[in-house]
């Protein structure tokens, strides 16, 4: 090939009219207050790996009216399940999906007639921060929470130009428990110009923990606005916000006993067995950790494990997996374990197979067994 | 910055940022989401840039390292749609273009910004490392590589590449 006709196939991707108004328009809609803006500033904390993680089966049952009761609905719009009751009712029902107040339900938005007595507040110089929803199975896990603040802090919106000199609010805080976390969040949603919601998923650092009965904390000490110069950034509130409650977690898992050596790149890599759960899953496998297999990692944008093949579609894990390596195996081989958390909802009956790197790891004619 | 001036910056840019946009998160929809977001950036931090050129250059960054961020990230959504080896290509192309942009998008992500900005937009290796906070060799090992697996020929192509500086 030419370079030429490399220039000649991308003249001919362009954007046309209809693109043009669909992007200025949206833009200009942001420019005079629109609400509906998505998450601008994102904390990253220990990228770096996790866990072992697993857990249950998604076996989608019988619903019930109180399934619109038992999820945050913003929480239930992020993870895709808004529209699905059962599936709702059978993450609390196992113990893996806790809302923890009232207001803001799914399938009745706006509505407060959650059971309060699990509301997890503290307010501290005018600012409210409540915790919502938490998911988690054995060794990952979510939490949803919406701070609200007082009318004297500017608006939180951003594209407020006229309105306010200040873009979006960001809390500095601190996801804690009795072992070492690896998490990440941010912003998920802003609900109106004085209410953000935030998340984050977290796993343990080490992969042999697991979150049974965990004590978790979240401690915030300040609060900051991003001003509309870039890069800039001004504390506006120090103070204490601090929240702690028992982690629910469910513990069904679906684990296949793979016991399979693959070539991939001309390494000979063993499956032992994948795990997998609606919120999770995690591949245990030995290789030679040399300079191969480090450029062969190196290529599959970390983590090796992918996305999920579920039937002729695929499964997009969140990217906030983990890779542990240090345990010892056989033949001179290492034990490998990652960790994908995912941020949809899995319905695991549906799964054919993971993709690890390019190459697709079949489960289709793998035995499981169901594990609580 | 007035209307006038952010859509005469919009029109200016849209087509080479819409382009990489596109070359990373490989369809239509994403691509103009990441567009209008890139664009938002520029309205709302307002840089200033000692030249169009300086601005260009920082909006090539942020485009890619968005489009980077969009590919690998824990917002990307669960993509139920995309059935394997399967894009769609919304424009009018001959097969042999198509089977080219299909190589292109196929491109490991590492080297498909440099491939684009050098072989399209005519940046030297030098210029792409400072764009990109890459080391120059780096650069020059991923065109390599996205040389090698486009299979550009080197020799038909041999003035080319003197005057980008290889």
């Amino acid at each position: 090939m030419k370079p030429e006709e490399f220039r000649q196939m991308y003249d001919l991707v362009t954007l046309d009219d209809e693109a043009d108004c669909r992007i200025l328009s949206g833009i200009g809609k942001m420019k005079t207050g629109g609400k509906n803006m998505r998450n601008r500033r994102y904390q990253k904390k220990y990228v770096k790996a996790a866990v072992a993680a697993a857990v249950a089966i998604l076996a989608v049952g019988s619903g019930g009216y109180a399934a619109s009761l038992v999820w945050n609905a913003n929480v239930a719009e992020r993870f895709g399940v808004e529209d699905q009751k059962e599936i709702m009712q059978e993450l609390s029902d196992k113990g893996f999906s806790k809302k923890l107040a009232g207001e803001n339900t799914a399938g009745s938005r706006g509505d407060s007639t959650g059971d309060k007595s699990d509301v997890l507040s503290v307010t501290d110089k005018g600012i409210t921060v409540t915790l919502r929803q938490t998911l988690a199975d054995e060794n990952c896990g979510y939490i949803y929470y919406e701070v609200e603040y007082g009318e004297e802090y500017a608006p939180v919106m951003e594209g407020t130009d006229e309105r306010s000199d200040y873009g979006i609010a960001w809390p500095e805080a601190k996801l804690t428990t009795d072992r070492v976390l690896n998490y990440s969040g941010g912003i998920m949603k802003v609900i109106n110009d004085h209410k953000v919601g935030y998340e984050y998923f977290f796993s343990p650092a080490d992969h042999e923990k697991t979150f049974q009965d965990n004590v978790m904390n979240l401690k915030i000490k300040s609060f900051y606005m991003e001003t509309k110069k870039a890069g800039t950034e001004e504390r506006i509130a120090e103070g204490d916000w601090s929240l702690s409650w028992k982690l629910s977690n469910g513990n069904q898992k679906r684990v296949y006993q793979i016991d399979k050596t693959v070539k991939i790149d001309g390494m000979d890599i063993h499956f032992e067995k994948f795990e997998v759960s609606p919120l999770s899953c995690r591949v245990v496998y030995l290789a030679v950790e040399d300079k191969k297999f480090m450029e062969l990692s190196g290529k599959m944008e970390e983590p090796g494990l992918g996305m999920l093949r579920c039937g002729k579609k695929t499964f997009q894990g969140n990217g906030g997996g983990g890779y542990m390596s240090p345990t010892s195996g056989k033949n001179g081989k290492t034990y490998i374990v990652e960790q994908k958390v995912f941020d949809k909802i899995l319905d695991v009956g549906t799964l054919t197979g993971f993709y690890f790197g390019n190459k697709l790891i079949s489960l289709e004619n793998i035995e499981y067994t169901v594990e609580d | 910055m007035s209307t006038q001036e952010f859509e005469r910056k919009y029109h200016l840019y849209k087509d080479l940022l819409y382009r990489i946009s596109f070359t990373y998160v490989k369809n239509q929809a994403d691509a103009e989401d990441l567009l209008q977001e890139v664009f938002l950036k520029l309205l709302y931090q307002a840089p200033v840039f000692e030249s169009d050129e300086y601005e260009k250059r920082w909006l090539i960054r942020v485009t890619v390292n968005m489009a980077k961020n969009f590919v690998k990230s824990i917002w990307v959504r669960q993509r139920d749609s995309l059935e394997e080896g399967e894009i769609a290509i919304p424009w009018s192309m001959d097969s042999d273009k198509q089977e080219l942009l299909n190589e292109v998008l196929d491109l490991p992500d590492k080297c498909k910004a440099v491939m684009y900005l050098h072989y399209y937009e005519g940046y030297t290796c030098k210029e792409i490392s400072k764009m990109l906070g890459l080391t120059e060799s780096a650069v020059k090992m991923r065109l390599k590589k996205g040389r090698s697996l486009l299979k550009i020929n080197l020799l038909e192509g041999g003035t080319f590449y003197e005057t980008r500086g290889i």
